[in-house]
């Protein structure tokens, strides 16, 4: 379990991270999101205590970081993003050495290191020197590493960074694999990497954390997915516009998103899009009704949410704007 | 002391695979070698000073160049983060980093076992075995505190360069007593002249290359060079600081 209580860092006058607080349970695998110099990366160096917060404290599996510190390490297994070892180490020789200093006994060692070649999928480079390996490879290592010793908190600045489809396919599948009764925070920039492997995302704004309810809210927006099959797109549109609560309909016209097929004569499918006025509302009910009683065949109707990618764009042109008022 | 022993074996190992430890390292054991054999041609005497002395100085050029990247590269790369994530004191690490260099400038003396080798074949009679051993102890523990000081040097920038030219200046600094020493107004001042002796490597050095094993001299290596890796400790600590 990670849990911060209003981390505040400071270097000098400049304030990295602002009363920031936040709580990752057991199992769960929490995204950290934030524009480059957000706050992430000193975020995780207080959390794996490698520097101390200047106010606030850290509980990492049961203990707080700064003041057990060695204790809390003993459970965090820890990426760094550009995962740096020693390239003049073969990959077993480096895992080696990281169990040994990881307090693994010696005995248990060599089958503890087996183990995480065989997860990371390293069997195939594990007597390569380091410095040879590709990208994707150090990744692993450095996923291996942070495995070893089956610590309790995974702690991964940027896991997928700099890996193909495919390698990241694997490292969601690794993760996925792992979580169980573990705690898994990481950082990422890769948006759809987070909505796939994350249960929940904790977004960080120019230091300080954006309320779960804030994300929530701008997720929420409520918004109604119609596809209809018809021949006439601008009675469905004028319909759907009608409906009670509606304040916008979009889609329909070319340009703007008209998806209608004519598939079997006249009638095609038109997907729409309606917009309430009440982010809070749920239309679905009155959007059926209102074409049921006109026997319009409705395909699909699903209340839809911003993406990640919107909620992102949303949050960093707002840092902007709040940088240009001052 | 576990996780130190297993840093010393990793940083041994990383300076035994590095081929510009045996370019240094070949370097040192020429100019002592060469050293050793012109006076040995020049004098025909039968002893170790000539080593001893040239192990006196040369190493405040060797000791930085062998400890420059021990922590300064550690920390530009990265990789001092990923250390200090394990479960490891930073006190272990600059111990570990340490030993490892020691372990370094233990193996590069070895070789010069041969001086030792060729001046019992061409002694008259049987070598001062203790004077030898005693030279060795020396020229190890004036080598401890140089690397001790080349490592502080190393724990205070993340630029190799700039660690080995600091490892010079700190080096020179148990040096320059001695050069103090010399000085009429040092000299004068009998406290001060005490003080500026006391500090002095070559004062505590010289018993050494003499067979002579004292404990003061002991104490002045063990608490010098102890000085320089809790310095050492303290700078990379000062991240915490912030």
């Amino acid at each position: 379990m990670i849990r911060a209580e209003g981390i505040t860092k400071r270097f000098g006058e400049f304030t990295a991270v602002s009363d920031a607080s936040f709580e990752v349970g057991e199992g769960e695998v929490v995204g950290f999101l934030g524009v480059n110099g957000a706050g992430k990366t000193t975020t995780l160096r207080v959390l794996i205590g490698f520097y101390p917060a200047t106010s606030g404290r850290a509980i990492v599996a049961g203990f707080d970081i700064a003041a057990e510190s060695l204790k809390a390490r003993r459970h965090i297994g820890y990426m760094p993003e550009t995962t740096p070892m020693y390239g003049e180490m073969r990959v077993s020789e480096y895992l080696n050495f990281r169990a040994s200093i990881k307090g693994i006994e010696r005995k248990r060692r060599g089958a503890e290191v087996d183990r995480v070649v065989e997860r990371a999928g390293l069997k195939e480079v594990r007597g390569q020197v380091i410095r040879t390996v590709s990208r994707g490879y150090r990744q692993r290592i450095g996923l291996a590493d942070a495995l070893l010793g089956s610590p309790k908190v995974l702690i991964l600045d940027e896991p997928t960074s700099g890996l193909d489809p495919l390698q990241r396919m694997q490292v969601r599948q690794i993760l996925r694999e792992e979580r169980h009764g573990r705690t898994v925070l990481l950082s990422t920039h890769i948006l759809s990497e987070a909505e796939a492997a994350c249960d929940r995302i904790i977004i960080i704004r120019r230091g300080r954390i954006v309320p779960e309810a804030e994300v929530e809210a701008l997720r929420a927006v409520g918004m109604i997915s119609v596809a209809v099959k018809t021949g006439d797109l601008a009675a469905a549109r004028a319909l759907l516009r009608a409906v009670p609560g509606v304040a916008e309909v979009r889609g329909g016209d070319v340009g703007t998103g008209d998806r209608t097929q004519r598939s079997d004569g006249g009638a095609g499918t038109a997907v729409l899009e309606a917009i309430p006025s009440d982010r809070n509302a749920d239309l679905r009910e009155a959007v059926f009704r209102t074409f049921a009683e006109r026997s319009i065949p409705l395909l699909e109707l699903r209340r839809t949410e911003r993406s990640l990618e919107e909620i992102f764009g949303i949050l960093t042109l707002r840092s902007a704007d709040e940088d240009k008022s001052g | 002391m576990r996780n130190a022993t297993a840093i010393a074996r990793r940083e041994l190992g990383a300076l035994l695979l590095s081929p510009a430890s045996y370019v240094t390292g070949a370097a040192f054991l020429f100019l002592a070698g060469s050293r050793f054999a012109f006076d040995f041609v020049r004098t025909r005497q039968a002893e170790i000073r000539p080593l001893a002395t040239i192990c006196y100085w040369l190493p405040i050029f060797l000791a930085p160049l062998i400890t420059m990247r021990m922590l300064a590269e550690e920390k530009r790369a990265g990789t001092f983060e990923v250390m200090v994530s394990a479960p490891v004191t930073d006190a272990e690490v600059v111990i570990g980093k340490f030993l490892g260099a020691l372990g370094f400038y233990a193996a590069l003396l070895l070789p010069t076992l041969s001086c030792v080798a060729a001046l019992a074949h061409y002694s008259e009679g049987p070598l001062d075995a203790g004077l030898i051993a005693a030279g060795y102890a020396g020229i190890l523990l004036a080598g401890g505190l140089y690397l001790s000081l080349g490592l502080l040097a190393s724990s205070l920038t993340e630029s190799s360069i700039l660690a080995a030219f600091l490892g010079f200046i700190f080096c020179f600094v148990p040096l320059s007593f001695d050069m103090l020493n010399g000085l009429p107004e040092v000299r004068a001042d009998p406290i001060l002249s005490d003080i500026v002796s006391y500090l002095s490597l070559w004062t505590h050095y010289r018993s050494f290359i003499r067979g002579a094993i004292d404990t003061r001299d002991i104490c002045y290596f063990a608490s010098m060079t102890a000085l320089g890796l809790y310095l050492a400790i303290k700078a990379v600590e000062s991240r915490r600081w912030l």
